[in-house]
C-alpha cells in the first residue's frame, strides 16, 4: 500500500507565506546578532573553539573576516524573503548559518539547529514560484499548485520540535519535582502582581504539566480544522509567556510565525492574494501543473530525511546511564529548556617529574559562557583537557628565578555539577588523566555515576 | 474533535489550579521572601555603611599624611602606617561590589592591584607629569603602592628625603579620595535605589551582578591572596613575588577581612553587626537549609584556620605550609557550594546571551 500519494497536490500559498516569514525572521536574527556585538564576542575573541564531533575541521575565519558569514546571512535571507535568486539565497543562507553554528558547541541551541534544518529543506522547495522577484523578472515559472508533501515536510519538521520536546518532558524531575521550572520561575518572585504566583510550587507544577501536554499534543490540534484556531491561540500564549519569562530571544516569534504552516491553503491564499494586489503583481493564470519527474527523487529523499529526523533524537537509547548527567545523545534532540545544570570544573596540570601541580584559572583560556557550558558537559571537558595538554606539553615555566621544563604532563579535573537543584555531585574524579581519554561518541564509563 | 479541544483547555485550567492542594508542605517563607527587601538591606546596611567607613578611613589617612608631612615625627609616621592598615581593611569590606559606580571607576583594580611595581613607582615619582589614570600604571597606584612607600626598609627616612616621592604620595592619596567619594556619592544618591529595585534574572540586574561579583570576589580571594603565593599555580613552588602585602606583612589579615566581608554579605550582617536578610534567608526560603549550614560551617572553618595563622603569609609559607594548604582546600570546597549549589538555586544568569537552557 502506498502511504502517501505522490500526485496529491495543494496550493503553493502556504509555502510562499512560510518563505516570507522565514526570510524576514532570518534577516532580523542575523541583524540582531551583528548589532549586539556577538560576532566579536563569540567568534573572534575566544582562543579555543569547541567543535562538534566530526566537524572539528570547521574553523573560524581570521579576525574580522568572521563578519563575512553574517553579512552573507543578511543578503541571503533578504534573497529568501524577496524570492530573489531564491535557490542560491537559500543555499548560501543554509551554508553560512550552519557554518557558524558548527564552530563552537558552546553556542548550541536547539532552535539554531531547527533554523539550519528548515533552511536546508527550503533549498529544495520552489517557494519562489509565486509572489517573488524571481517570478516577476521571469526567472522562474509561476506555479499555483505543488505536490502537497512539500508543505507536509515543513509541518513534519515543526511537529518534530514539539513532539520530541514533549516526550523529553516525560521525566520525573519535570513532572513530579517541577524542576527546573520551579528554580527558574521563583527567580521572578519580585515581579509586580505575578511574583507571588511564581514563588509557589504549584505554579511551577502547573507550568510543567501544561508545557508537557502542550508540546505533546499541540501539533495534532493544529492539524485539525476545527481545533486549529483555539490551538493557535495557545501557541501564541505559550510562546509569548516563555519569551517574557526566559531569555530566549527571537525563538518564540519564530515558532509563532512558522506554525502558521498548519493553517489551511485557503487561509494562505487570502494572504498571498492580498499581498499580490498590494504589490501590483499580475493575477496568475492557472497553468497545467504536472508533477515534474525529478520530484520523485525529492520524495524519496524526504522519506530518508524524515527517518533520520526520527532516529537522531532517539539515539540516546543506545547509551547506558543517566541522559541528563552524561549528556550522551543529548543535543539535536529537541530537549528544550529541560534541565538546569551548574558546574565547577577545576583543572590541574600534573608534572610527573616534579610531582607538582598547576591549577588552571579557566578564564585565562575560556570566555565566561564557554566556561559555564564546559563545566557541565563531559565532551567539552575532554576537549578542553586536550587543549590544555597541547598548551603545557613540553613547555618551560619560569617560577621565581628557576626554570622548569614540563615534558609530558597529565591533565586532571575536579568536576562538581548541580543538576536540577540537587546538591552538587562529583562528576569527574581527579585521579583520571583526561588527556588520555579519547573524544568520541562512545559511552564514557569513567564519569562518576549519577545519584538521584 | 471539539471534545478534544475542550479537554485541552480543561487540562490547562486543571493543571493550573488543582495542583494547589498538592504542595501545602512548605511554609509561607517560600512565598514571602522578597529579593527587593534583601537588596535594600544589603544596600543600606552593608554596602553604603561600608563605603562611608572607607571614606572616613581614607580621610583619616589623608590627614595623617598631612600631619606627617608637616612634622616628620616618628609618632605621626606610625600613625600613618596604622591608618593605611585600617583603610586597606575597610577597602576589603566593599571590594566585592564591583558594579555600577564601582566598575565605572574600576575600583577593585585602581585601589587594590598587586604585586605593585616598585621600580615603576620610583620612576613615576620622578615624572611630575605622570598620568596615573593610565592602565599601565595600575600596578603603581592604590593601597599596594602606598604600602611600599610607607613600609619598605627605611621607609620614613627615604620619604622625608624625597620631595618627589612626597608629591607622588599626594597624587596617590588624592586619587583614592576622589574615587572613594565618587563611588560613595553615587551609591548614596541614585544607584542604591536602582540597585535595590533591580531584582530580575537578567545578567544586568542588580541581583545577578551581586551574585556574579560575589563568586568572582571569592575566587579572587582564594586564588590571588592564597593559591598563587603558596604555589597552587606553579607546581607547588611558592611564589613570593605575588604576595599581597610583602612590606606591611598583613596578607593573611587582609584575606581574613575579605572572607569575613563575604560571609557577612551571605548572612546579611550589616556594618552595625545586626543580621538581617541575606543570601542565607533566600536559600532558606527555597528550603535549602542544609546548604545554608554547609556554607556557614565552611566560613567558620576558614575563619578558624585564619585565626590560627599569623598575619604574614611569607612566614607561614616557611613555617606552616601544611596549614596553608589545608586552608586552601577548605576555601576550594566552599567554592563548590557557592558557585554551583547557591548560584543554581537562585536561578540567576551568568551570561546575557540568549539561551534555551540546554
Amino acid at each position: 500500500m502506498q502511504l502517501y500519494s505522490l500526485s496529491k497536490k495543494t496550493s503553493i500559498a502556504p509555502l510562499v507565506v512560510f518563505r516570507l516569514l522565514f526570510g524576514a525572521l532570518a534577516f532580523y536574527g542575523a541583524a540582531r546578532f551583528l548589532i549586539k556585538g556577538w560576532v566579536d564576542e563569540l567568534y573572534i575573541q575566544p582562543e579555543l573553539y569547541f567543535g562538534f564531533y566530526g566537524f572539528e575541521w570547521v574553523k573560524p575565519f581570521a579576525e574580522n573576516w568572521m563578519y563575512l558569514p553574517f553579512i552573507l546571512m543578511l543578503i541571503s535571507s533578504a534573497g529568501i524573503l524577496l524570492g530573489w535568486f531564491y535557490r542560491i539565497s537559500a543555499t548560501v543562507f543554509f551554508l553560512s548559518f550552519t557554518y557558524v553554528e558548527l564552530l563552537d558547541k558552546t553556542n548550541y541551541l536547539n532552535h539554531y539547529y531547527f533554523v539550519s534544518l528548515v533552511a536546508f529543506i527550503l533549498i529544495w522547495l520552489p517557494a519562489n514560484a509565486r509572489f517573488s522577484l524571481d517570478t516577476r523578472f521571469k526567472r522562474t515559472t509561476i506555479r499555483k499548485v505543488i505536490p502537497s508533501y512539500y508543505v507536509k515536510i515543513l509541518q513534519f519538521q515543526l511537529a518534530c520540535v514539539y513532539v520530541f520536546a514533549g516526550i523529553a518532558k516525560l521525566n520525573s524531575d519535570w513532572l513530579f519535582q517541577a524542576e527546573p521550572l520551579f528554580t527558574w520561575l521563583q527567580s521572578h518572585r519580585d515581579m509586580p502582581f505575578f511574583g507571588v504566583l511564581f514563588s509557589q510550587k504549584w505554579t511551577a507544577f502547573a507550568f510543567s504539566w501544561f508545557g508537557c501536554i502542550y508540546d505533546l499534543f499541540i501539533v495534532f490540534f493544529l492539524l485539525n480544522n476545527r481545533t486549529r484556531l483555539v490551538s493557535y491561540f495557545f501557541v501564541i500564549v505559550f510562546h509569548l509567556m516563555t519569551g517574557w519569562l526566559f531569555p530566549i530571544g527571537v525563538f518564540p516569534y519564530v515558532m509563532i510565525c512558522l506554525t502558521l504552516i498548519f493553517f489551511s491553503p485557503e487561509f494562505h491564499e487570502r494572504i498571498i492574494n492580498r499581498l499580490e494586489s498590494w504589490f501590483r503583481f499580475q493575477p496568475i493564470e492557472v497553468k497545467n501543473d504536472a508533477v515534474i519527474r525529478s520530484t520523485r527523487n525529492l520524495y524519496f529523499a524526504s522519506i530518508v530525511f524524515i527517518i533520520i529526523q526520527i532516529i537522531i533524537p532517539m539515539r540516546y537509547l543506545a547509551y547506558p546511564g543517566n541522559l541528563f548527567w552524561n549528556e550522551e545523545g543529548f543535543r539535536f534532540s529537541w530537549r528544550v529548556m529541560l534541565m538546569h545544570k551548574e558546574g565547577l570544573a577545576t583543572f590541574y596540570i600534573h608534572d610527573p617529574k616534579t610531582k607538582g601541580e598547576i591549577e588552571i584559572v579557566n578564564s585565562t583560556y575560556l570566555t565566561k559562557r564557554q566556561e559555564e557550558q564546559m563545566s557541565t558537559q563531559p565532551d567539552m571537558i575532554i576537549q578542553y583537557a586536550h587543549f590544555l595538554k597541547m598548551k603545557f606539553q613540553d613547555t618551560t615555566l619560569q617560577i621565581g628565578t628557576t626554570k622548569y621544563r614540563v615534558l609530558n604532563p597529565s591533565i586532571h579535573a575536579d568536576v562538581f555539577v548541580v543538576l536540577n537543584g540537587r546538591p552538587a555531585q562529583k562528576m569527574i574524579d581527579k585521579s583520571i588523566d583526561l588527556s588520555e581519554k579519547k573524544y568520541n561518541l562512545q559511552h564514557r564509563a569513567w564519569l562518576e555515576k549519577y545519584k538521584p | 474533535m471539539r471534545i478534544l479541544s475542550s479537554l485541552f483547555i480543561l487540562v490547562f485550567f486543571i493543571s493550573a489550579f488543582s495542583c494547589k492542594k498538592k504542595d501545602k508542605t512548605n511554609p509561607e517563607d517560600t512565598v514571602n521572601f522578597q529579593k527587593r527587601e534583601m537588596l535594600t538591606h544589603t544596600s543600606n546596611q552593608i554596602i553604603l555603611p561600608g563605603l562611608t567607613n572607607l571614606q572616613t578611613a581614607v580621610d583619616e589617612l589623608n590627614s595623617s599624611w598631612g600631619l606627617f608631612k608637616s612634622n616628620n615625627a616618628d609618632a605621626s609616621f606610625l600613625q600613618l602606617q596604622e591608618k593605611w592598615e585600617k583603610t586597606v581593611l575597610k577597602f576589603h569590606r566593599v571590594k566585592i561590589y564591583e558594579f555600577g559606580p564601582s566598575s565605572a571607576v574600576g575600583f577593585r583594580a585602581a585601589l587594590g592591584t598587586f604585586p605593585t611595581d616598585t621600580a615603576k613607582i620610583i620612576a613615576n615619582s620622578g615624572n611630575s607629569n605622570v598620568n596615573l589614570a593610565l592602565l599601565v600604571n595600575l600596578d603603581a597606584i592604590g593601597f599596594p603602592a602606598l604600602e611600599y612607600i610607607f613600609f619598605r626598609q627605611n621607609a620614613k627616612s627615604q620619604l622625608t628625603a624625597s620631595n618627589e616621592l612626597q608629591a607622588y604620595v599626594d597624587k596617590l592619596i588624592l586619587k583614592i579620595v576622589n574615587e572613594v567619594n565618587t563611588v560613595h556619592s553615587a551609591w548614596n544618591s541614585s544607584y542604591g535605589t536602582t540597585f535595590s529595585a533591580s531584582t530580575g534574572t537578567e545578567s544586568t540586574s542588580g541581583f545577578s551582578l551581586l551574585i556574579n561579583e560575589y563568586n568572582k570576589e571569592y575566587e579572587l580571594a582564594k586564588n590571588a591572596k592564597l593559591g598563587i603565593p603558596i604555589g597552587k599555580q606553579s607546581l607547588g613552588i611558592p611564589q613570593i613575588r605575588y604576595v599581597e602585602s610583602p612590606y606591611a606583612k598583613i596578607s593573611l589579615l587582609i584575606l581574613k577581612e575579605n572572607v569575613l566581608a563575604l560571609r557577612d554579605l551571605f548572612q546579611g550582617k550589616g556594618a552595625n553587626g545586626i543580621e538581617n536578610l541575606g543570601f542565607d534567608d533566600y536559600l532558606n526560603a527555597l528550603e535549602k537549609t542544609s546548604l545554608v549550614s554547609s556554607i556557614n560551617t565552611g566560613f567558620t572553618d576558614i575563619e578558624n584556620d585564619l585565626n590560627n595563622l599569623s598575619d604574614d603569609i611569607l612566614i607561614e609559607t616557611q613555617n606552616r605550609p601544611g596549614q596553608l594548604d589545608a586552608l586552601y582546600t577548605k576555601m576550594q570546597n566552599l567554592v563548590v557550594h557557592l558557585k554551583t549549589d547557591m548560584t543554581s538555586a537562585f536561578g540567576v544568569l551568568i551570561t546575557y546571551q540568549d539561551n534555551d537552557g540546554d
